[in-house]
């Protein structure tokens, strides 16, 4: 039986996530095949530096270029359309593609509002195809670790969970931001949907919200620290758990912390990040080298259990300790996944409903923030 | 110069573990007498009393009283110590201040805060020493945190975690009662330590919020598991926890970040385990001293502290601990009451924290920020 058609792949935007989350990923897979591009600007080299800022026809020549979507939307050959612009032109592209038949992969955060979430969500059922986000981070070599703990119920009944994720002041994050917030700005909805998403993904929806934020250095509405605490349904085996999800631009730790899990049976503190951005950006390793993925021993989660879980742990004190080797980070699985569903070979991973929660709990912790209160999640 | 008398009353863990030690190793201190109001259990036919059963049995030497009447009619004591549970803690305060004694009171220092405003006046009119055993405010590590916070090394400070969980403790199946009693609480048991830090770090809050948890298995409204977070006029934010189910070697103990470093501490001071798991007492070789591997780390943008080495573009090293540091809190009183030197634990700052409890408790209840006042 011959292989299945590669699916054909056409992404808006060539910026750095493009160049850095989306293609070593898809380039590889013989599941997909590039076919276009939208860049709206053309080539051009700043006569100051004498440099040519990255571009699309320079890099793949072979592969065609749009300057706009209208005339890349009716490319017949595109069939998977990868939404990586700036977050508030996501979910007019996203509706604009799903109109024109395509399967989506819209880039986080999904869209600026649970509002406009629900609106792509309601085209892509019209449509009957695949849609979803690119939550990447729920193949972190950091997250999947956790969450194989977590499958295999190493902590028992789980009463609290932080899950943090701190960056080191970023050019991206660190400028003024001026005194408003604008929907799909700040930290929550550039960082914070991936820490909500991880917590979705291994916990469900939450029942509750409370949230605080704060601009650090710069007076302004608009948030680069968020702690948002989520409750859960007081019926059920949740109802003792307590979900808190921190970001923040200050960090200054060299591993800054990322998950401190525990439960009745256990615990399980990690530092440390995936490391797959700094392979591709800094080492400029190929997402296909043997090495690509795996954290460096000094990264690895303490695990503390009541009985014995995991090869590397020793007794100790009538408890088993141990440093736990983490997974390897994936992202290929990522667009495995992704071709899969678009087959209908498996279910969809990433459902755009989980980003879509993840942006309402984003406004209901703004919201949260400035009445001082609790609030339920609807 | 004639050593100072002390009164405890109380003969429970609080009196034998946390106070007699290091009582008994400030030589200014002399012991002078108990009050514990349950007699003496009978010597069993043929056998002794067990040690650490009764004072009159550990202590034959000293004076002991069984009410607190002649307690406080005793002139030559100077010092009472205050070591029984928290429901007694206004009412013999009160009782001591008015016999003129200085007083030293157990936490948490009061069940309510109007209470703990009682006693402060009644101490200030009556012109002795009033204070609270907030004895953590001594811990190894909270000095190292406190050192490195007061030279500024974390910068503007945006987010501080004090933790302080518990591995399943035997306290947990004696918290029995579905209502919530005076004083009784993970809140007032080990938030009154925590809360206590945080208030001495960064000051009043603004704003309290609080999640309470019961996970001993039953319904209960007495917390053993509580997140309260203090929100302040400045960007801080203060998380203050404890875990009763924690199953952790060295727990996380202090988290601290601000715009020039951070500090992160696992374990916590060992004074109380090496009296308890390995007989030890103050004056010991080793005693009050943490290993070196459990030490604070620093990590800061610029290069602050000696030992630091350059590491992933950040300057790292670990910080000295603290040590032997409740014998200092009673050396300390020492000096403040032969007049020599101002206290460092003001009861105010203590009623501030049982405001905290007070308001956390609310907010756990009607589920949002209850402004500080």
């Amino acid at each position: 039986m011959s292989p299945p058609k590669p699916i054909g792949v056409g992404i808006v935007g060539y910026g750095f996530s493009t160049r850095t989350f989306h293609l070593p990923f898809i380039l590889p897979n013989p599941s997909y095949r590039l076919v276009a591009f939208v860049q709206r600007h053309d080539a051009a080299t700043d006569s100051r530096t004498g440099k040519t800022a990255p571009h699309c026809t320079i890099d793949y020549p072979e592969a065609r270029r749009y300057k706009g979507h209208e005339e890349f939307l009716e490319d017949k050959e595109v069939e998977l359309v990868i939404i990586a612009t700036g977050h508030s032109s996501h979910a007019a592209l996203a509706i604009a593609a799903l109109k024109a038949g395509k399967h989506v992969v819209v880039e986080k955060p999904f869209c600026c509002s649970s509002q406009e979430a629900d609106q792509v969500i309601a085209e892509a059922k019209k449509s009957g195809k695949v849609l979803t986000v690119f939550q990447n981070r729920r193949y972190d070599s950091d997250f999947r670790t956790l969450q194989s703990l977590v499958d295999q119920n190493v902590f028992g009944q789980i009463t609290e969970a932080e899950i943090h994720y701190d960056v080191d002041f970023p050019p991206w994050a660190s400028g003024n931001p001026g005194p408003d917030f604008k929907p799909g700005g700040g930290l929550m909805f550039g960082i914070g949907c991936h820490v909500l998403d991880q917590a979705m993904a291994l916990f469900g929806q939450p029942t509750s919200v409370t949230g605080f934020y704060r601009s650090l250095v710069h007076p302004s509405k608009s948030d680069n620290a968020f702690t948002i605490v989520l409750q859960y349904d007081p019926s059920g085996p949740q109802k003792d758990l307590l979900v808190t999800v921190k970001g923040s631009i200050v960090s200054n730790l060299v591993y800054p912390l990322k998950y401190f899990v525990r439960g009745f049976d256990g615990t399980f503190i990690k530092h440390g990040e995936d490391p797959q951005e700094p392979q591709i950006v800094s080492e400029g390793m190929a997402s296909t080298d043997p090495k690509f993925g795996y954290e460096h021993p000094d990264t690895y989660g303490v695990l503390t259990t009541s009985k014995k879980a995991h090869d590397s742990q020793q007794e100790k004190k009538g408890k088993w300790v141990g440093n736990m080797p983490s997974l390897k980070g994936d992202y290929m699985g990522y667009y495995e996944d992704v071709a899969k569903a678009i087959r209908g070979e498996k279910e969809l991973v990433v459902k755009p409903e989980t980003s879509r929660d993840g942006i309402r709990v984003i406004e209901l912790a703004r919201e949260s923030a400035e009445l001082g209160r609790t609030l339920p999640f609807a | 110069m004639s050593r100072i008398k002390v009164g405890i009353i109380g003969y429970g863990g609080s009196a034998k573990v946390y106070h007699l030690p290091f009582i008994l190793s400030v030589p200014e201190l002399e012991l002078h007498a108990f009050l514990q109001r349950s007699e003496a259990p009978p010597p069993t036919p043929g056998s002794d009393v067990p040690r650490g059963q009764h004072c009159t049995v550990d202590f034959p030497d000293v004076r002991h009283y069984r009410t607190a009447e002649t307690f406080f009619t005793d002139e030559e004591i100077e010092l009472v110590v205050i070591c029984t549970g928290p429901a007694t803690h206004a009412e013999l305060a009160l009782q001591a201040i008015n016999a003129g004694k200085n007083v030293v009171v157990e936490k948490p220092f009061t069940c309510t805060s109007a209470e703990a405003d009682e006693v402060i006046q009644a101490a200030t009119r009556k012109g002795v020493i009033l204070t609270v055993y907030q004895n953590r405010r001594y811990d190894s590590d909270f000095l190292a945190l406190q050192d490195v916070v007061g030279r500024g090394h974390l910068g503007t400070i945006s987010e501080a975690e004090f933790h302080h969980d518990l591995p399943f403790p035997a306290m947990l199946t004696k918290m029995t009662s579905p209502e919530r009693r005076p004083g009784i609480g993970m809140a007032y048991t080990a938030g009154s330590h925590s809360i206590d830090q945080a208030l001495a770090l960064f000051g009043r809050p603004r704003g309290v919020t609080a999640f309470y948890r019961s996970l001993r298995g039953i319904q209960s409204d007495e917390e053993d598991s509580f997140t309260i977070t203090l929100s302040y006029d400045t960007p801080l934010l203060v998380h203050i926890k404890t875990n009763a189910q924690t199953m952790m070697d060295r727990p996380l103990t202090y988290f601290v970040r601000g715009s020039a470093g951070a500090f992160v501490k696992f374990g916590g001071d060992v004074q109380i385990k090496q009296i308890r798991e390995k007989g030890m007492a103050p004056g010991d070789e080793g005693f009050g001293e943490e290993p070196e591997d459990m030490w604070g780390e620093l990590t800061t943008v610029e290069r602050v502290r000696e030992g630091q080495v350059g590491r992933g573009g950040f300057w790292v090293g670990k910080v000295p601990s603290g040590k032997d540091g409740y014998r200092k809190y009673y050396r300390d009183l020492v000096e403040t009451l032969r007049g020599r030197k101002k206290f460092a634990i003001d009861p105010a700052l203590s009623r501030d924290g049982i405001r905290v409890i007070e308001l956390a408790t609310q907010s756990a209840k009607e589920g949002r920020t209850v402004r500080f006042a």
